[in-house]
């Protein structure tokens, strides 16, 4: 049986058939298994496309993937989050844990992640002793009279922290980015993010538009930095943070700073999914954390629209404390590119 | 512990984790041959033989099952 199946990384030469094999196994019709362009963009890295597979050694068929997206240009000590994960039914029923294993083992990652998995794999990751986990989702609403997106039982706008002194200061270059904030000084962060990372995945995305926020104290240099996406649905508009880097302590002073964008843009909320951060600094901020008994409904699907409560389960191999986003792994990816 | 008993047991655990009352199995029954058993059902089954026998499994044991009678040998072992 072990020597029936192959294990190895992914190259530009398997693309076809991975893409074949999302379309058969995954989900026909995926944005991932009939774009191309958008399939590289997410996995290719030169020569290698970042994918482990087993394939079938009898008929050279692929039998199980596992997608991963890394932080770092480099290979070396980057923390890497696994996607798509599949394996199709055969005769070794721990193929698709040796595929985890193979790419936890043999990727040279430092630490390998997951945000998104499903609940009923939970098991898995633990029997591998992996810490699993859930987001916490937290949000502040703008004050309405009505709301189209989120549905809202109970109104409750928090009060936040209010310090005039902290602004907001929007990049719309890397360039512009990298001139105010030194992303090589969180190298020992975890899990780092670096240049080649923030450029790739926030300015040069394909398809979404991110706008970039350093979190302005005026100390002369900014010490962290917010993504966020605008999602509109009906003709209405919410933010979503999807990442951060810095100090997160800074969060704290932000809620004056929040307010005036949500008025500015006329935002229904803004949502952030975060695991790590500690609550009263989210607290501070005026966000405030989406309970099991908070009736409100702060939706996370747009593509196509859902007006529900998401859980967003993880599972990491990072001992150490770990802050985890919407926007790492591919959890805020698109799910089909407009033809416009 | 017996055999014919550890094999009795996991029968009904498989029949509860795959939800199917049709399984019956033997030893020479293989993942090919159960509908449903795939990676995420053969961890659900570890743990679950776990928590019925009392014992626990390294990673290396659970590799090695080439089918049910290699299972039952193996918690034969541990009780």
């Amino acid at each position: 049986m072990l020597d029936k199946h192959l294990i190895r990384f992914a190259t530009l030469e398997d693309v076809d058939a991975i893409m074949t094999f999302i379309n058969e196994n995954w989900k026909e019709g995926h944005l991932l298994a009939t774009n191309k362009s958008f399939f590289l963009y997410e996995y290719q890295c030169g020569e290698r496309i970042n994918f482990a597979l087993a394939i079938d050694v009898t008929n050279n068929k692929i039998v199980g993937l596992c997608g991963f997206i890394k932080n770092t240009e480099a290979y070396q000590n980057s923390c890497i989050w696994g996607s798509i994960w599949k394996v199709i039914k055969t005769d070794d029923p721990m193929l698709g844990i040796k595929i985890l294993e193979y790419l936890h083992t043999q990727s040279d990652c430092k630490i390998f992640s997951s945000c998104g998995i499903a609940p009923k794999t939970i098991p898995i990751y633990q029997f591998l002793r992996f810490k699993t986990g859930k987001l916490n989702h937290y949000y502040r609403l703008n004050d309405k009279e009505s709301y189209n997106i989120a549905k809202i039982v109970s109104k409750e706008i928090p009060e936040f922290v209010e310090n005039i002194k902290v602004s907001f200061k929007e990049f719309n270059t890397f360039s512009d980015l990298q001139a105010h904030f030194d992303i090589s000084s969180f190298s020992e962060a975890l899990p780092y993010k670096d240049a080649w990372y923030l450029e790739k995945r926030y300015f040069n995305h394909p398809v979404y538009q991110y706008k970039i926020f350093g979190i302005d104290e005026n100390l002369g240099q900014l010490n962290s930095i917010l993504i966020t996406r605008e999602v509109a649905y009906n003709g209405v508009k919410v933010l979503r943070i999807v990442d951060f880097i810095g100090d997160y302590t800074q969060l704290a002073g932000i809620g004056y700073a929040i307010q005036q964008v949500m008025k500015k843009n006329d935002y229904e909320y803004v949502d952030l999914y975060a695991g790590g951060l500690q609550l009263d600094v989210i607290e501070q901020a005026g966000f405030q954390l989406k309970t099991d008994a908070d009736l409100n409904c702060i939706p996370n699907y747009f593509e196509p629209f859902v007006q529900e409560n998401t859980a967003i389960h993880y599972f990491t191999t990072s001992e150490q404390d770990f802050l985890i986003f919407k926007g790492d792994g591919d959890q805020d990816r698109p799910n089909f590119i407009p033809q416009s | 512990m017996e055999r014919e008993q550890i094999l009795k047991d996991i029968n009904a655990i498989f029949i509860d984790i795959l939800d199917n009352e049709d399984i019956v199995l033997t030893n020479e029954t293989t993942a090919a041959d159960v509908d449903g058993w795939d990676s995420l059902t053969h961890i659900q089954l570890v743990v679950a033989f776990e928590n019925h026998f009392g014992i626990r499994f390294t990673t290396m044991e659970i590799q090695g099952w080439e089918n049910v009678g290699a299972i039952v040998a193996c918690i034969s072992s541990k009780c």
